[in-house]
């Protein structure tokens, strides 16, 4: 009996089907619905609708969200005063650790993992301010800095918190401290220059090893054991720390590369080209970095912007100040762009804010959403589970109480994977913020 | 986003460059020479090419067109931050290049293209590269260059270095620190041969089974030998070049030396070996640059050494020292000039030699057709510190233009001041609109525009014409004295214009013909934009009519109207003492009450003449009499008051001349149409009898005396302060010319004239100028002893019996100053005609020149302003190509209040 009833526990209403009546919802991929329903089944959702009214005989025209039926069984949220939206996707951040490696110029086998602080207030901050998604991977100060992991802000133990384990690689074109460009990118080369030699050893290696199996054999007089795959390199081939490299070069991890100034950008696409990993390259930008747009839409590939979204620029002879808005320029020529926060008190901390000022800059209000949502989403490869309001996704939703680019706008509720993980109501801490500290004082008084 | 802004200069259009001068940077220079830019490069340069249409023209007449000037050495590269590898010639200076970079000051210089250094104090600090400073396209010349070295003491004591493994391993442990070469001069060569061994001997072996791992030194130099890229060895001493040439015979690479403060020692080996030299010019003037190796007291690179290397058949390129900034490098080349190194030399060597010596002489560092078109305006000579860059371009696309400054500089071989002795080889500064400076030399401010009309050039001020009709379209008529001439001028209008870029600036404005009543003359720029700014002087003088009619009358109507406008003056002087000593008055405030005794005494005793008079006047072109108020007040045997006529003109006309003795009364005062005179008897009390004289002739009248009061009191309840005088405003300019601030310009012609009228105006003590004096030429020394100046007609040369009378000659020899004048609206521009004129009949050209500039000037007592080059005046000037005498000088540009006016193609 006991085990059945754990059993019924462990399969309870949490890990079961949920539904959430919204006044509306702002999918970000396609059109807005009024008064629409949300179906989860575990974690995933896997319907966006109308709730049919009873007693009405309303038809659904096409184009129109289909009319949902909500089960019976399904826990049922009610947000039906409230906008739907995303989870926010961050997709760079080098917060939340415990000192991460930002010393040692090429690591290719350090992983953020270990340096992941879950009970940092970054993440605490994150997810009262909407974000759900945040990829960690430091490493600007390096050459190559290592790898990130892609987090959700909740959970005890960073690997509770791990969304995706391969966040990618951090690269540096930017000098670390003690570097100059020249030192900088001659590193770079050699590393490089040392994997492809290391790679060719192993493959040599390893056909000498055939070679040997099939003399030896022949003289034995037995077939050769040595395998037809030998001048493949596999993973037991490889000395671990080689491994991140040879992955990313051959494809198999993403790669965030730091682009401090405009003039990095040519050699981040350099580098990343010629090691054939550019079809999986991002790039951090820096603010000034936006000069280069043309050759990064050239390249074809995201970037991920600054918190600092205005770029001034004072000319030398003339005092004249220059000022660019940044992500204006990456939206003008159709370039993928992420927005990033900041650690500051108000403004570029939250990614909102982050979105309402591209708006109130000139981005049309679609394209700067979807920079907080499934662009970074995409960066990230998770396009297919993270960034919109879509059957199939990760139920990652935020219920506001307004639109997600008002400024009076409170995240009330957070849902990730299905289950509600914030409740502004209990946010204890958000309360005392809000109070002030002089509050309790006042309560004793009376 | 900017880049992508100028494309659009590239695209297509053709840039046709007029230049005053063109330096090609190879040698030659081509005066008044065609820039032809198409597509980024240079189509055609010359004198004379045609210019297609359509193309834009950039008008740079005035100014120099050099090259894009090539430093052939630079820390631009991030590089200039050495590291601790003593061999590295896998660093790439490119790397460091930030092709995004504005470089606003250093394009400013002139500089558009720079060599990068990967480093300059380590024995091999990697491969140089070169690169454009500006442009929206790819600035990338060459990325890699050459291999950097540094032979001398610089690059002796190399750092120990340190790089543990991380994490170590039993393959990779943590080595002691390695030592690296040279320690001394000895290891400098040592080094450099063992690593090009080294990497000779790894090349051959990597790669191959059993060969020697991965190596960045070895591979970084084995790319360069591969290249061939030439070694650019550092080297200052003797001995530095000494081991640079013998490691370079030996190691069979090409070579360039860089620095070689004593290269030169070497000259004919360097010659023979057909190595290139690239030379540092020394830093901040009067700071003794420092330098490796040389001790205090050697002699730095010297200007002679530059020519000893270039006379040995040395190609030579001058680079800022290391201390030295970048955009200073012409200021160093010049100071390098100045120390006498020949000019043409020093282009060549930061041009097409520089850009040779750094393997990108096909495309930049000379203009010839088919090369890159970076070029650079130039306000003057280059290296000339008073030169400046005012616009630098890039492949055809304008990369950096000098806010232009408002100040102009006109050079020019005579500076024909005027008020003083002609200044040869002098300059004039124009800053804000006014005369700064003048003399053989003046300041230049940086981006102020230089017209430069060379040693036969001529800078005159701007001419004056000395009476003129330009603007009042043909209107004959003789206007009021009141009415201000000066409105018939409209700022801007074609006539001006044309007059002003004939050279006349300043004319005096007056009507075609002349009153006995007066009329005004006002002085007038051509070329101003605006109204008050063209207005000089509104009333310049009063034109006074002398000529012809009733000879005998005119003396004593001129008195009269002199009379009353004294009168009328004076009334307006007491008025202001008046009112400015009860000002003093109220100031004291109460002291002043007490010392009040009735003075009203006087004022009790009747007088027959004070108070209000009132008759009827009966004049004939009047069909009904007319009602006269009149008020009088005497004082002693003075009358003073005012006349008014309630139904036609109620404004009280003031009484001037007033007089009451034996009991009789005469009185003046001036009608619209001219003064009249009032003579009267007291034939019984409170009744006059008498005529009135004015303009329409004479007329009986009677009046009686209808109030015994004052004037004064009869007027509505005085208040606290003076009483303001009725205003006339025919008179109100005669009121300037008593206090002498502006003059009577006096229309006679014949000598008797002349000498009536100056003995008129010589009894109020006013000063004249004659306008026209036909005569005036036989009483010339009168007239000079006077110091009376003449106008002279438009006509001035006349046949009087069988001798022709130059007229302003026979004045100005007798030392008359002389102003010319023009006739007829289109004749105002003609006005450089008349003095070449009266030279051509034996003036003095000098005297002829001063005629249209400070004589008209001094005469019209506007001298403050114009007619002369000095600091302070008004910034009008004209440029001449020749002496103004000289019939193929033409005028090259006139400058109008600081603005040089567009000039004729």
């Amino acid at each position: 009996m006991i085990p059945l009833l754990l059993g019924l526990l462990a399969a309870g209403p949490s890990a079961g089907k949920v539904a959430v009546r919204a006044g509306r919802i702002v999918p970000v991929v396609g059109p807005e619905i009024r008064d629409g329903v949300i179906l989860i089944e575990d974690g995933r959702i896997t319907a966006v609708g109308r709730e049919k009214k009873e007693g009405t005989e309303e038809e659904r025209r096409p184009g129109e969200p289909p009319f949902l039926e909500v089960p019976w069984d399904a826990t049922a949220i009610d947000a039906s005063e409230q906008t739907v939206f995303p989870g926010m996707v961050e997709a760079h951040s080098f917060r939340g650790l415990d000192r991460p490696n930002e010393n040692v110029p090429v690591t290719p086998f350090v992983t953020v993992l270990d340096a992941i602080d879950p009970v940092s207030f970054y993440f605490e901050d994150a997810l009262r301010d909407g974000i759900t998604t945040i990829l960690v991977i430091p490493g600007n100060n390096c050459v190559i800095g290592g790898q990130g992991r892609v987090l959700k802000p909740y959970g005890r133990t960073a690997e509770a918190m791990t969304v995706k384990p391969e966040g990618g690689m951090k690269l540096s074109v930017s000098p670390k401290s003690g570097f100059t460009r020249l030192s900088q990118m001659a590193e770079l080369r050699k590393t490089f220059a040392d994997l492809r030699e290391y790679r060719e050893r192993v493959l040599e290696r390893k056909r000498d090893e055939r070679e040997e199996e099939k003399t030896k054999a022949e003289r034995e007089g037995r077939k050769s054991e040595a395998k037809a795959d030998a001048d493949l390199v596999r993973e037991d081939d490889l000395d671990a720390r080689k491994r991140p490299l040879v992955d990313l070069v051959e494809g198999r991890m993403a790669a965030f590369v730091w682009c401090e100034r405009a003039m990095d950008v040519a050699h981040a696409i350099e580098v990343a080209r010629e090691n054939g990993f550019l079809a999986r390259t991002t790039l951090v930008l820096g603010p000034e970095a936006w000069k280069a747009a043309d050759e990064i839409k050239a390249c074809g590939r995201p970037v991920v912007l600054d918190a600092d979204l205005v770029h001034l620029e004072e000319d030398a002879l003339t005092g004249e100040e220059k000022r660019a808005f940044v992500p204006r320029v990456f939206h003008e020529r159709g370039i993928p762009f992420a927005l990033q926060t900041q650690a500051s008190t108000l403004g570029s901390r939250f990614l909102w804010y982050q979105a309402a000022a591209c708006v109130r800059n000139g981005v049309p209000r679609e394209a700067a959403l979807r920079a907080i949502t499934i662009t970074p989403a995409e960066i990230l490869g998770l396009g297919a589970r993270l960034g919109s309001i879509e059957p199939g996704k990760d139920a990652n939703l935020l219920l506001l109480t307004g639109d997600p680019l008002d400024a009076q706008t409170w995240v009330d509720r957070v849902i990730l994977e299905g289950e509600v993980v914030y409740e502004r109501s209990k946010d204890e801490r958000l309360r005392r913020l809000l109070e002030g500290k002089d509050a309790p004082r006042e309560e004793k008084g009376k | 986003m900017i880049p992508l802004l100028l494309l659009g200069a590239i695209a297509g259009d053709v840039l046709a460059v007029r230049a005053g001068r063109i330096h090609t940077g190879t040698g030659e220079t081509v005066e008044e020479g065609i820039l032809l830019v198409e597509e980024g490069r240079i189509r055609a340069l010359g004198k004379g090419v045609p210019i297609p249409p359509g193309a834009a023209v950039l008008d740079a007449r005035d100014s120099v067109v050099i090259p894009g000037l090539v430093a052939a050495d630079s820390a631009l590269s991030e590089g200039g931050a050495d590291y601790l590898l003593s061999l590295s010639p896998h660093f790439r200076a490119i790397d460091g290049f930030d092709p995004y970079a504005r470089n606003g000051p250093i394009l400013a210089a002139g500089i558009t293209t720079a060599y990068l250094s990967p480093g300059r104090n380590r024995l091999l600090s990697g491969r140089g590269a070169v690169v454009r400073l500006a442009g929206s396209g790819s600035r990338v010349l060459l990325a890699e260059a050459d291999l950097r070295l540094a032979a001398g003491e610089a690059s002796k004591r190399a750092p120990e270095v340190f790089e543990p493994p991380i994490p170590p391993t039993a393959e990779e442990p943590i080595l002691p620190a390695r030592r690296q070469l040279p320690a001394a001069r000895l290891g400098t060569f040592l080094a450099l041969r063992e690593a090009l061994t080294q990497a000779r001997e790894w090349r051959a072996a990597h790669g191959r089974p059993g060969g020697p791992a991965y190596d960045p030194v070895n591979e970084g130099m084995s790319q360069a030998l591969e290249a061939d890229l030439p070694w650019r060895i550092a080297c200052v001493t003797r001995l530095d070049v000494e081991g640079a040439l013998d490691f370079v015979g030996e190691a069979r690479v090409r070579a360039i030396l860089d620095g070689g403060a004593e290269a030169w020692e070497h000259a004919a080996r360097i010659a023979q070996a057909k190595i290139p030299v690239v030379l540092d010019v020394a830093g901040v003037p009067g700071r003794r640059p420092f330098e490796y190796g040389l001790s205090k007291d050697a002699p730095r690179w010297t200007v002679e050494g530059a020519r000893r290397l270039a006379a040995a058949g040395v190609s030579i390129a001058l680079a800022p020292a290391s201390d030295a900034s970048l955009a200073d490098l012409p200021l160093l080349v010049g100071l390098a000039i100045r120390g006498g190194l020949d000019r043409g030399l020093a282009l060549r060597a930061v041009t097409s030699q520089a850009a040779q010596i750094l393997g990108v002489g096909d495309r930049v560092g000379s203009l010839e057709a088919g090369k890159d078109a970076d070029f650079v305006v130039l306000s003057g000579e280059p290296f000339s510190p008073t030169s400046h860059a005012l616009e630098v371009y890039v492949r055809g696309e304008r990369v950096f233009a000098r806010p232009r400054s408002e100040a102009l500089v006109v050079r020019a071989g005579t500076v024909f001041t005027a008020s003083g002795p002609p200044i040869r080889e002098g300059a004039v500064l124009v800053e804000k609109g006014r005369i700064a400076a003048v003399g053989p030399t003046v300041p230049h401010p940086p981006g102020a525009r230089v017209i430069d009309a060379g040693p036969g050039g001529f800078v005159t001020p701007g001419l004056i014409d000395g009476y003129s009709h330009l603007g009042l379209e043909g209107d004959r008529s003789v206007p009021a004295a009141g009415v201000p001439v000066a409105l018939a001028s409209s700022p801007g209008k074609r006539g001006f214009l044309e007059a002003a870029s004939a050279g006349v600036t300043t004319i005096l404005l007056g009507p075609v013909g002349a009153s006995g009543g007066g009329s005004q003359v006002a002085a007038i720029k051509t070329g101003a934009r605006s109204r008050p700014s063209q207005i000089v002087r509104e009333t310049a003088a009063i034109r006074l009519d002398w000529r012809g009619g009733d000879r005998a009358a005119r003396p004593e109507a001129m008195r009269t109207l002199l009379k009353s406008a004294k009168e009328y003056a004076e009334r307006w002087d007491r008025y202001a003492e008046e009112v400015k000593k009860a000002a003093e008055e109220k100031a004291k405030g109460e002291e002043k009450k007490e010392e009040k005794p009735a003075p009203a005494e006087e004022a009790k005793k009747p007088d027959p003449i004070t108070g209000t008079w009132e008759g009827t006047i009966q004049a004939p072109p009047m069909p009904r009499p007319i009602k006269v108020v009149v008020k009088m007040r005497l004082a002693g045997t003075e009358v003073s008051g005012s006349v008014s006529v309630p139904d036609l003109q109620p404004a009280e006309i003031p009484l001037s001349a007033g007089k009451f003795e034996e009991g009789k009364l005469t009185v003046s005062f001036t009608t619209r149409f001219g003064p009249a005179r009032v003579e009267a008897t007291l034939d019984r009390e409170d009744h006059l009898a008498g005529t009135v004289s004015g303009p329409m002739g004479s007329v009986a009248f009677e009046m009686t005396r209808t109030e015994k009061e004052t004037p004064a009191g009869a007027r509505p309840k005085r208040k606290k302060g003076p009483e303001e005088p009725p205003l006339n405003e025919d008179l109100e300019p005669f009121r300037k010319l008593l206090k002498k601030e502006t003059v009577a310009l006096v229309d006679a012609g014949r000598a008797d004239e002349i000498e009536a009228a100056l003995g008129v105006f010589a009894e109020f003590g006013l000063p004249v100028v004659l306008f026209g004096a036909e005569e005036g030429w036989r009483i010339a020394a009168d007239l000079a002893a006077k110091r009376v100046g003449v106008v002279v007609p438009a006509e001035f040369v006349r046949r009087v019996e069988t001798e022709e009378v130059n007229l302003p000659d026979r004045l100005a020899r007798a030392g008359v100053p002389v102003a010319f004048r023009t006739e007829a609206e289109g004749g105002t521009r003609d006005l450089p005609l008349a003095p070449f004129a009266a030279v051509a009949r034996g003036m003095d050209p000098g005297e002829a020149l001063r005629a249209v500039t400070i004589h008209p000037a001094r005469l019209y007592k506007i001298d403050d302003r114009v007619g002369s080059l000095e600091a302070g005046r008004d910034g009008d000037l004209v440029v001449w190509t020749g002496d103004p005498f000289d019939p193929s000088s033409r005028i090259l540009a006139v400058v109008a209040d600081g603005e040089v006016l567009e000039r004729n193609p």
